[in-house]
């Protein structure tokens, strides 16, 4: 396990060397911070306005979504093709490590940087459940005006929606030699599941197309579900499935290339 | 430069060959779907049965290129696809190794297998509702009466949305009504959602009024219901106009449900209520130095109704309309009666769109000279009667006017052959004078020929008019129904059957239509408003079945004349412990109206009156307010200023007392007027008299003195609903059983306060427990409701407020008590939830959370690059 512990180790440490993990991090704490305005505005206003679901005003917006789709195709691009296009990937190949745990140790370190990412986002928490707390240190005497449940499904969907997009963004650079050719392929690949939610069509919420097309569309997910506090077998299910399937596919994409 | 072609293998011709029939169908698809939109609207006329006439090319050619260009480029894709996955696959797994093929195996049954995962998960999945109230979980009623709908049972759920929210409350829709339209759209679609979980049958359009394709929507809606599988083509017509019909009929924003044929509405307020007085403040503000006072919104408040009402619409839809007779005494004051004041047709438009059915029948026979007899006919009876007498009316004047035509021309025929003196005779008998030369001859000649021509203007006249009536006498002479009814005399039995479909029965008096005004029916015409006692049967037997009478009884005290005898429709709600005041409550603006208009007859009198206020019980009380003026006033709190406002002018006392009343756990009262008014014992239509109030005098022999009937000052109950067991005496004849038996209780049962003990001795009717089980009747409970204004629910339109008022004591009455609106003490108040933040902790969270973690961030990447750089 040391070795795949270090590969983690060493990965997870690049990112933080490399600019473009500033610039994703940059871009979207802007754009969360954006969308926290608008939801603080809605929850500290006196109209008509509001939001019943504060998490819904984050992360059920569509300009949000076309931000997200960027960061795993950014963050994943480097990690196989970045190796095959410098030919570091063959050294990787003949050290004493397995195919699946140099999969498996790239993905946890970039699932593990994705985490970083969205960490400096619960500084919203105390707005978004307004977060009253005798003693701040003391978790049992605070209490919570607004439910905070819908918070933590928010942030579990976005794991596991993060680590589908990770799956398949490692899947891509696996192919491909080129980083930008592995960013543009993962943004095609992954652009179904975020631009079938804006394609409305007057069908009824209950035929088969509408449901297939709410199946697959992940920013639907959020706004219906995970940030109203509702976690649904069937975006757990293929968010899981699919990261199992990627990942399955570029261990098999790595041992392809030993054996051709 | 190194040459990347391909080298020409079969191989890799054929992987070309491959990749460009999949492009080329991939166009043909593209282009086929273009054409085949245009012709088969997506998605739902997407089916085999459409699509196969049009490969064979029976829908025409058009369709058929349509078609066989989408389905056959579809083909052509997916046969590259195939290939392509195929390709990949061995790209993935590598080629020519042993290890490839068990690898391209493994990675088949991986894809297999994901694929597997995701139908099963698409189709047997959990939603697990993990929010603090439980927001996205039905009750178990819900569920459980939800299950009980057949799940094959297609279900049309209709979200209109007409822009006018809670009936036309407010005056025109401004922000807080447009907020509250959005969130309950929200929250049914929310709970459609869930709903569909218990069966894939509910299947959800939304029509905007405000769409621009929401005609073109509505008929693809009605479409759809036409052509409904498994039902002929009739049926199909039949029922898309039943929903048209609702849909059109629908006065607000509503949810409709539509399976089968029957539409059943729920209005999005009576899902959620806008509570407009908790969503809004009052500011003061000043405007060029004056200080006005204005309305401010502080947040949405709604009233949840809860889901049970949605669920009780559903499981409803199968269920009879309820159907409400109204008794009057002449054609022209029922729901379909001409002009404009008298008539009752606003009462039928509110009933008729929040789904009741509207029956008149009328009391008395209309035509003659003599005072119309007392009758039972329904519209269509009066209808003969009235034709029936035109009919003969215009037969008679045009005989008339033939008759003397034809002696006008005999006469001047005869004038030109006759002697003079025989003429000169005539001439006298006829015009009164005579005739003497053969100038006055010509002139008497041309005279009669005068008259001849009049005489034929006049006749065809009246000809056209008796053309008109004739095909319409004779038409309705075709309805069996309508001239056997005519023949049917027995008035107990014809009104019995005639309001045996009804489930409720109005019976308005409309003495005193405006007493500000002095508009009120001449007090002759009052006795005629009575039934007579076989009516009065009819109607006692429809209460003793248990069901409901609503009586809007206007004063009787106006002018000159008899005192109106009470009839036995009054006596039956006097069991019930309603008595009706015999004065005319007036306010010192209706008495000044009055006084106007003695003064201005034409324009006197347009004075404003107070409105009726809802009667709150004393703060000591042990009893609650009465259910009707609850739901009157959570109504109200969508309203603006939380106000519902009935004004009418000229009331009549009513009184809600006796062991029924004592025995409820609220108060009889609904509705009174306030302290300003008073009871005006005089005659009101007395020209020598202007209305005042006179206290009585503290000496003298008033026998009113002490009794209701005591002239005082307000408030006074004008409005009241109560429900009691049917009096045990109406369905036990046996002559004293239920007075005994009422006796012994009142005598036996300790604790029972005096007063009450008192009353049931006078009163059986609600102790039916001291009869034995065996020999003890059905005793149902009914629900009455009385008004002191004949005029409540008159004319054209009715204004918003009274048309709430009849729909809540309707729903109440019928004991449809889920239909009225639950107080805010009943429901979890829903409201945006807000943030408390000062101004200043406001500002450094929207400029702290926007602006400065991504500063930090970045400040923090170009600090390590530098890092970097300097090592």
């Amino acid at each position: 396990m040391r070795p795949l512990r270090s590969l983690i180790k060493r990965e997870f440490t690049a990112y933080f060397l490399s600019p473009i993990a500033y610039v994703v991090m940059a871009v979207l704490l802007a754009v969360t911070g954006l969308l926290f305005t608008n939801t603080l505005d809605l929850l500290i206003g006196s109209s008509t306005r509001g939001t019943e679901f504060p998490m819904q005003t984050l992360l059920g917006d569509e300009k949000f979504w076309l931000v997200f789709l960027f960061i795993p195709a950014l963050l994943t691009m480097r990690l196989l093709a970045e190796e095959r296009g410098t030919g570091t990937l063959e050294v990787l190949m003949t050290a004493p490590i397995r195919d699946w745990q140099v999969v498996f140790g790239k993905y946890v370190a970039c699932v593990l940087f994705f985490l970083v990412l969205w960490l400096p986002t619960l500084i919203y928490v105390p707005i978004l459940t307004n977060l009253n707390y005798g003693t701040w240190w003391n978790p049992s005497t605070w209490s919570f005006g607004i439910d905070p449940r819908p918070v933590l499904t928010s942030y579990l969907g976005l794991l596991l929606a993060g680590m589908m997009f990770l799956a398949i963004g490692l899947f891509v650079s696996s192919l491909v030699k080129n980083q930008l050719v592995a960013a543009i392929l993962a943004l095609a690949v992954t652009l179904p599941f975020v631009v079938a939610a804006f394609w409305r069509p007057g069908l009824d919420p209950g035929s088969l197309p509408a449901r297939i097309i709410a199946f697959v569309s992940v920013p639907e997910h959020f706004r219906k579900d995970f940030c109203r506090g509702v976690i649904d077998t069937r975006h757990v299910v293929l968010y899981l499935s699919t990261t199992v399937l990627a990942l399955m596919l570029t261990v098999r994409s790595l041992e392809a290339r030993r054996l051709r | 430069m190194t040459d990347v072609r391909q080298k020409t293998t079969i191989g890799n011709r054929f992987r070309f060959f491959i990749r460009g029939l999949g492009l080329l169908g991939g166009l043909s698809a593209v282009v086929g779907l273009v054409l085949t939109v245009s012709v088969y609207p997506p998605f739902d006329s997407w089916t085999r049965s459409a699509f196969e006439p049009a490969v064979k090319g029976e829908a025409g050619t058009f369709n058929q290129v349509a078609v066989c260009m989408l389905l056959g480029g579809a083909a052509l894709v997916l046969i590259a696809l195939i290939f392509e996955v195929l390709g990949l696959l061995s790209q993935v797994t590598g080629r020519r190794t042993a290890a490839g093929s068990a690898t391209a195996v493994q990675t088949a049954l991986a894809v297999a297998a994901f694929i597997l995962v995701n139908v099963v998960s698409f189709s047997l999945y959990r939603r697990f509702d993990c929010t603090r109230d439980h927001l996205f979980t039905l009750p178990d009623d819900v569920v459980a009466k939800l299950k009980t709908i057949d799940p094959t049972k297609p279900t049309t759920v209709i979200v209109l949305q007409k822009r006018i929210t809670s009936a036309g409350l407010s005056k025109s829709a401004d922000a807080l009504d447009r907020a509250a339209e959005r969130k309950i759209s929200e929250k049914v679609e929310d709970l459609v959602d869930q709903f569909r979980e218990f069966g894939p049958q509910f299947k959800v359009t939304v029509l905007d009024v405000e769409d621009e394709a929401f005609e073109d929507k509505k008929d693809a809606v009605l479409k759809a219901v036409e052509n409904q599988p498994g039902e002929s083509a009739d049926e199909g017509k039949r029922n898309a106009a039943v929903l048209r019909a609702a849909l059109d009929a629908a006065p607000e924003d509503s949810v409709l449900f539509y399976s089968e044929g029957k539409v059943q509405r729920l209005a999005f307020s009576e899902f959620y209520q806008l509570d407009r007085t908790a969503s809004t403040i009052k500011v003061k503000t000043k405007i060029d130095g004056k200080e006005t006072e204005r309305t401010k919104f502080t947040n949405l408040v709604l009233l949840p109704q809860g889901t049970d009402v949605f669920a009780n619409r559903l499981d409803r839809l199968d269920a009879k309309k309820p159907k409400v007779g109204l008794l009057v005494i002449h054609q022209v004051l029922t729901t379909n009666g001409e002009g404009d004041e008298y008539n009752a047709a606003g009462l039928r438009k509110c009933l008729v769109a929040n789904g009741f059915e509207v029956k008149d029948i009328i009391t008395r026979k209309w035509g003659g000279t003599n005072e119309p007899p007392a009758a039972v006919s329904t519209v269509q009876e009066s209808e003969l009667d009235r034709t029936e007498t035109r009919l003969l009316y215009y037969t008679r004047i045009v005989d008339r006017y033939r008759a003397s035509r034809q002696q006008a021309l005999e006469l001047a025929d005869k004038a030109k052959k006759a002697p003079l003196s025989e003429l000169d005779t005539i001439a006298r008998q006829v015009i009164g004078r005579g005739v003497s030369t053969e100038e006055d001859r010509a002139g008497f000649e041309k005279l009669m020929r005068a008259i001849a021509e009049n005489n034929a203007d006049d006749l065809k006249t009246m000809k056209e008019q008796l053309d008109k009536v004739t095909p319409k006498y004779d038409s309705l002479l075709k309805d069996e129904r309508t001239v056997e009814g005519r023949r049917q005399t027995d008035l107990k039995a014809k009104l019995t059957e005639a309001i045996a479909d009804c489930d409720l029965l109005i019976i308005p008096r409309l003495t005193v239509l405006d007493a500000g005004k002095s508009e009120w029916i001449p007090s002759n015409i009052y006795p005629l408003f009575n039934l007579v006692q076989d009516q009065a049967a009819a109607v006692k037997a429809f209460v003793k079945a248990g069901k409901p009478v609503m009586v809007c009884f206007g004063p009787t005290s106006i002018g000159e004349g008899m005192p109106t005898p009470k009839d036995d429709v009054e006596k039956i709600f006097n069991r019930f412990g309603i008595t009706f005041g015999n004065q005319t409550i007036l306010s010192d603006s209706e008495a000044r109206g009055i006084a106007e208009r003695r003064g201005d007859p034409l324009s006197g009198g347009d004075v404003d009156v107070p409105p009726l206020l809802i009667f709150k019980p004393a703060k000591l009380s042990h009893k609650e307010e009465n259910p009707v003026a609850t739901a009157f006033e959570t109504t109200a709190l969508a309203a603006p200023g939380g106000k519902l406002e009935v004004k009418k002018s000229g009331f009549r006392p009513i009184y809600a007392r006796g062991p029924i009343e004592a025995s409820l756990p609220y108060v009889g009262d609904i509705l009174q007027l306030g302290k300003d008014s008073w009871n005006e014992t005089k005659l009101i239509g007395d020209e020598d008299y202007v209305p005042q109030y006179d206290p009585p005098k503290l000496k003298g022999t008033d026998p009113t003195r002490g009794t209701l009937d005591e002239e005082r000052k307000g408030p006074f109950t004008v409005g009241v609903a109560v429900e009691g067991k049917v009096p045990i005496d109406w369905l036990d004849a046996r002559p004293g059983a239920a007075a005994a038996g009422a006796a012994v209780l009142a005598c036996t049962t300790p604790g029972l306060p005096l007063g009450v003990a008192f009353a049931a001795a006078v009163n059986p009717s609600a102790y039916t427990s001291v009869i034995p089980a065996n020999q003890r009747p059905v005793d149902p409970t009914v629900r009455l409701a009385a008004f002191g204004h004949g005029g409540l629910f008159t004319g054209n339109t009715l204004d918003p407020a009274t048309e709430k008022l009849l729909l809540l004591t309707a729903n109440w009455q019928l004991k449809r008590d889920d239909r009225l609106p639950k107080p805010a003490g009943e429901t979890k108040t829903w409201q945006f939830p807000r943030v408390a933040l000062t101004p200043r902790d406001a500002t450094l969270w929207w400029y702290g959370a926007s602006f400065l973690p991504p500063v930090f961030c970045g400040v923090f990447g170009i600090l390590v690059l530098m890092m970097r750089k300097v090592r």
